[in-house]
């Protein structure tokens, strides 16, 4: 083990609630091991904070091993910080140098209201995934593993989209604030699966309706979500996502239900 | 009725992909046309004519295109205003991650020098004053609109917004053809880079085709007269 330890300069959001107006608080941090993560990184400020009698910094984790999407922060002008396909949690300070100033924002956007200082609420996606991200079965004994055959190429498509954990870097990183990304991942990893394609088109256009409702931005296929995601879900999932919403929307027409 | 005004955001886009689809499909016809002014006086002017002389089927075909236009530019602001509104508050520090391009961070800047290059195109050439041109074989007389493009072309600062205003229209099709084509769904990942490529090479082709006109008509004419390739238009010019 190095014996070295930073000095870092952190230069942090601070908002009280939603309402009040924030602004950037400048922090000094010493003996920060190259090797602590991110997250553990803020938790030796906020030991420090605390033992000033100051308000520790609010930021949200909970995993910490980059499968909860809990860790939402915006490092340095990017989701999740410097590095590619990972989360906060998953940063290590050896990204950094001794005497670096850190910027760290929450995610800014409409649909993801901050609750206080870094910590933003996510409930907006908690309201997508109830607008269809779910497969209606009905209740009964559990059915035998692999009783309904499913194609690999299909089953990854399915996979890939599913890994998507819900933390909202594509809403921080889109110019729009939009959240296509996320809703496109959820309705691919269900409508492409034998068990979600029953309710394929009325999935895409709901949870597109709860998305637009939550207030995030339409999405203009710039590609930024792609490149801020920590687990790498593909744009061509939103073009599947528009393909599912535009024959609902023309097969509606047709049945003489336009709304 | 109302159900045929889109809300969701996804069918905004697909408006605004289908208008911008036609609208090549308008551009290809009108470069098409103008190709034209290198025929000649005569061909460009009795082209001008035919297209113009039948209003019966003139007015519905402008009316087609005044809702396409409109369609578009409504559903662009208020796409626009939308996404503003989805961050109120920008971030101090942001990076571009390598997707983003300048096109698409600048599709409401490129998309209103277009409109107002339009306004001015209409003022210019549809609604300008024109002289009349005999044509030749005993044609009778028509409007010169030859006439009036080598005239607006003579100001170098008409050729230069000209120039410009194309420019912009070709960084807004660079975008916007790929996007349509994920916007309406068409996309796949063997695919994407041949879309990207392709946008670009419609792009680059309306950029130089529609930047032809003032290029060999306004710079070329004004700077040398006296070059064999420039001739003076014989037609008479009355502004």
């Amino acid at each position: 083990m190095s014996a070295e330890a930073y000095s870092l300069t952190l230069r942090i959001w601070r908002q009280p609630s939603v309402n009040i107006a924030g602004s950037f608080e400048t922090h000094q941090v010493s003996d920060i091991s190259p090797h602590m993560s991110f997250l553990e990184m803020l938790d030796v400020l906020n030991n420090k904070l605390e033992g000033e009698g100051k308000e520790p910094v609010t930021f949200e984790s909970d995993c910490r091993e980059g499968i909860c999407g809990s860790c939402n922060l915006f490092i340095n002008g990017k989701p999740h910080g410097p590095g590619d396909g990972m989360t906060t949690c998953q940063l290590h300070m050896r990204s950094f140098n001794d005497g670096d100033t850190i910027t760290i924002e929450p995610w800014r956007a409409t649909g993801f209201p901050i609750i206080k200082d870094l910590m933003v609420d996510r409930s907006g996606f908690d309201d997508i995934i109830q607008a269809g991200g779910y497969v209606s079965v009905r209740t009964g004994v559990k059915v035998d593993a692999n009783s309904t055959p499913i194609p690999l190429p299909q089953a990854e498509v399915a996979m890939d989209a599913a890994a998507c954990i819900g933390c909202g870097a594509c809403v921080a990183a889109c110019k729009n604030a939009s959240a296509m990304l996320f809703v496109s991942a959820k309705v691919v990893h269900l409508n492409t699966l034998p068990q979600g394609k029953p309710e394929r088109l009325e999935r895409a256009y709901n949870m597109v309706q709860a998305h637009d409702a939550a207030g995030f931005g339409n999405c203009t296929n710039e590609g930024e979500c792609e490149a801020a995601c920590p687990k790498q879900i593909k744009m061509t999932n939103i073009a599947a996502l528009n393909r599912d919403f535009l024959i609902q929307r023309v097969k509606s027409c047709f049945s003489c239900d336009c709304s | 009725m109302a159900g045929l005004v889109p809300h969701a955001s996804i069918a905004k886009k697909v408006v605004m992909a289908i208008s911008g689809v036609l609208i090549i499909g308008f551009l290809l016809a009108h470069l098409t046309g103008n190709l034209l002014l290198y025929v000649g006086a005569d061909a460009f002017n009795l082209y001008a004519h035919k297209l113009t002389e039948n209003r019966i089927l003139l007015y519905p075909a402008e009316l087609i295109l005044v809702c396409i236009f409109l369609a578009h530019i409504v559903m662009g602001v208020r796409v626009t205003l939308e996404n503003r509104a989805a961050r109120r508050q920008g971030y101090d520090q942001k990076k571009r991650l390598g997707k983003g391009t300048l096109m698409s961070k600048t599709m409401a800047v490129s998309g209103t020098v277009i409109l107002v290059f339009l306004i001015l195109h209409l003022v210019t050439f549809k609604y300008g004053a024109s002289g009349t041109h005999t044509l030749a074989n005993g044609g009778g007389e028509v409007r010169d609109l030859y006439g009036t493009v080598l005239l607006a072309f003579s100001n170098p600062l008409y050729s230069l917004f000209y120039i410009i205003a194309m420019c912009c229209m070709g960084l807004h099709i660079a975008h916007a053809g790929q996007s349509a084509l994920r916007t309406l769904g068409l996309s796949h990942e063997r695919y994407t880079q041949l879309a990207v490529k392709a946008s670009w090479a419609l792009a680059i082709f309306f950029t130089i085709g529609f930047c032809s006109f003032p290029v060999t008509f306004g710079f070329c004419k004004c700077s040398s007269s006296s070059a064999p390739t420039c001739e003076v238009p014989a037609t008479e010019v009355i502004p």
